[in-house]
């Protein structure tokens, strides 16, 4: 496989919610990876950003769902 | 419907029902309202579940179904005007915090945020996004849903999923800053402004 020219921070940044997602190729995932092994900066941002993302997943799904939505549910069903 | 196909219903539709009222809810901003919407997607999947291929995405097949449901009730209603709204720069947050002397102590202030915010004030800031950016973000934030799976239930590219949830996030992050101001919230030991 050819080298591949490492990413420079504006690039690393551009990718950085992919990278979160792990939504990028295999390779455009570990060009980023080696860049924020080495560029503090862009390491910093990523930690910020994955702890936002985090934080919302987290309580979203604390979301308290209803109790009486499943008997709900199931009456509009028998009578489907 | 024949017993068999109901319990076979009833089975795909017990691991997804919690997942489909968050959905619901934020689509709708209202729990009554999330009720209504998601028993008139069941009901609607099921007398439809006969064209379900056992084995394939039954998540994804019933929130397409809730979302399109939901979009059809909004425009019937006359009521989904296009919000207007101003482009967010990247890295909304950690600007501000740049700019109001926040810095990193020995926790991460992004964490320190949000663990002060609550699950309503996400939930506010959520609903404050125009609905295109409200389902593909709820979508993702409920769920470790691939952009793939997100752009079938939404029915559109998967370029488009991204570009809604690159720009829903920035958004989200500006309004998750408003709140923490309006809240007077400190970030170790310095005020949001």
């Amino acid at each position: 496989m050819p080298e591949m020219k490492p990413l420079n921070c504006e690039e690393a940044f551009a990718r950085l919610d992919d990278f979160i997602d792990r939504e990028l190729s295999p390779v455009e995932q570990q060009l980023v990876q080696e860049h924020l092994n080495v560029c503090a900066h862009c390491l910093a941002e990523y930690k910020f950003e994955a702890a936002i993302v985090d934080g919302i997943k987290e309580k979203m799904r604390k979301m308290q769902v209803p109790q009486e939505l499943s008997a709900r549910l199931g009456r509009a069903l028998d009578s489907a | 419907m024949d017993q068999t196909l109901r319990e076979r219903f009833d089975r795909e539709l017990e691991p997804v029902v919690d997942l489909a009222y968050r959905y619901a809810l934020r689509l709708t901003r209202d729990s009554e309202s999330a009720m209504d919407l998601v028993q008139d997607a069941v009901v609607l999947a099921y007398r439809h579940f006969e064209n379900f291929t056992p084995g394939t995405n039954f998540k994804a097949w019933l929130l397409r179904i809730l979302t399109n449901k939901f979009l059809k009730d909004r425009q019937r209603a006359a009521r989904a005007v296009q919000v207007a709204f101003d482009e967010v720069e990247e890295a909304y947050i950690a600007r501000k915090m740049l700019e109001n002397g926040i810095e990193e102590d020995d926790q991460n202030p992004a964490s320190v945020l949000m663990n002060k915010l609550g699950v309503e004030e996400i939930a506010a800031a959520i609903d404050t996004l125009p609905d295109e950016f409200r389902t593909a973000c709820s979508l993702y934030f409920l769920e470790e849903s691939p952009y793939q799976e997100i752009a079938e239930v939404l029915e559109v590219p998967i370029g488009t999923v991204r570009s809604r949830l690159h720009r829903g996030r920035r958004l989200l992050q500006k309004a998750l800053w408003e709140l923490a101001v309006a809240k007077g919230i400190t970030i170790n030991g310095a005020v949001n402004a």
